[in-house]
């Protein structure tokens, strides 16, 4: 479901990637390697948001490359930070990435909203919100579209425990038909989630 | 435009939400510029020079207003980190901040020629001029977005330009 090939990515003198590649099926797999060696480029990377130097991508088959939209029209990407309009309300926000996906908010969406303990959010700026309901906010928006692949930066920073069990949940249910990739430190959310672990280093030798 | 609603409220959220003093600087500023031209359209004693005096207004509202999309433009590149995640086009956001920046200039945009007509300018020249301003307004993100430090000249440039057309083109 996600691959990558020959992924290059430099800034400046500084070589970040090199050569990375893997082939990910269903199912959850956690990133993992000391901070600042990549992971968060290599998520930018795959979702599309930062440039790749050289190399390929495919989410569910279709190369990024060619076909940016209707790739990222299968993939979901949540950042570590909530980089978002920060005059954006919660409802905006889930309204803007149905827009984008072609779809309605749809129900299994406002039902994980409703058990984030969002929807008294929902009319607060993002801008106005604290980080962790930031986090789940953005979080929620992942399920909007039936994505084939999440890219998920560090998923557990910031979550309450009952955020945290619910978001495990989530991910145990998902990942038996999609692929999630997910950033973490925290090795307990790893195991919970049942993801295989993968070392970053690892990738570079295009394993 | 139902469908694209919420991308145009994102441009309309920039613009009246997070940006809400530049656009009421910007307001005001084009308050000042219309209270100068019917001012100065008042000591012609609304005589033959009126009416360029109220293309020239318009050339500076257009010109003044333009500023609007580097803030836009800017709001779009911070959210990029999410949004460019999102099955979108690149740039998916410049009809929407064309809109949003057209619609909030259009109603001063409008009012010199308005006043113009008023008193006794022709109706047809003073609205083909207000549709002229209009789409200079939008031309003007091109340069304001080129190059910062040459955005002011090039903008001024062009509105020159456009102004010194529009009143070949009417006269």
């Amino acid at each position: 479901m996600l691959r990558f090939e020959g992924l290059c990515k430099s800034f400046g003198s500084r070589q970040v990637l090199r050569d990375a590649g893997a082939s990910l099926a269903a199912g959850a797999h956690a990133l993992r390697g000391p901070n600042g060696i990549g992971k968060s480029t290599l998520l930018r990377l795959l979702a599309g948001v930062e440039e790749i130097d050289s190399g390929a991508v495919w989410i569910a088959g279709i190369n990024l490359h060619q076909a940016p939209a209707a790739t990222k029209a299968r993939l979901a990407y949540a950042p570590d930070e909530c980089p978002v309009y920060p005059f954006m309300t919660g409802r905006e926000l889930l309204a803007f990435v149905a827009y984008a996906k072609r779809c309605a908010v749809p129900t299994e969406v406002l039902t994980i909203v409703e058990r984030f303990g969002l929807a008294r959010h929902l009319d607060t700026r993002c801008g106005a919100m604290s980080l962790g309901t930031q986090k789940k906010l953005m979080l929620a928006a992942a399920w909007i579209g039936d994505p084939a692949v999440l890219l998920f930066d560090e998923p557990s920073n910031g979550l309450d425990m009952d955020a945290r069990a619910l978001l495990i949940e989530l991910l145990r249910e998902k990942t038996k038909t999609a692929t999630a990739l997910v950033s973490t430190h925290d090795q307990a959310f790893a195991h919970a989630i049942g993801a295989s672990v993968i070392e970053f280093e690892s990738l570079q030798e295009g394993a | 435009m139902g469908r694209h609603a919420p991308a145009l409220r994102i441009s309309l959220g920039i613009l009246l939400r997070e940006r809400r003093d530049e656009a009421l600087a910007k307001a005001a500023g084009a308050g000042a510029i219309i209270a100068g031209a019917a001012g100065l359209m008042a000591a012609f004693d609304h005589d033959a020079r009126s009416f360029p005096v109220a293309l020239l207004a318009q050339g500076a509202l257009a010109l003044q207003m333009s500023g609007l999309f580097r803030g836009l433009h800017m709001a779009h590149l911070a959210a990029g980190a999410f949004a460019g995640a999102l099955p979108l086009p690149p740039r998916w956001w410049r009809p929407f901040d064309l809109a949003a920046v057209a619609g909030f200039g259009l109603p001063f945009l409008a009012l010199p020629a308005l006043l113009a007509w008023l008193h006794g300018a022709p109706p047809a020249p003073a609205l083909a001029a207000t549709g002229a301003y209009v789409l200079l307004l939008c031309c003007l993100r091109a340069p304001q977005l080129f190059n910062e430090r040459h955005a002011v000249v090039l903008s001024l440039v062009l509105a020159g330009a456009w102004v010194a057309a529009t009143i070949a083109c009417i006269y």
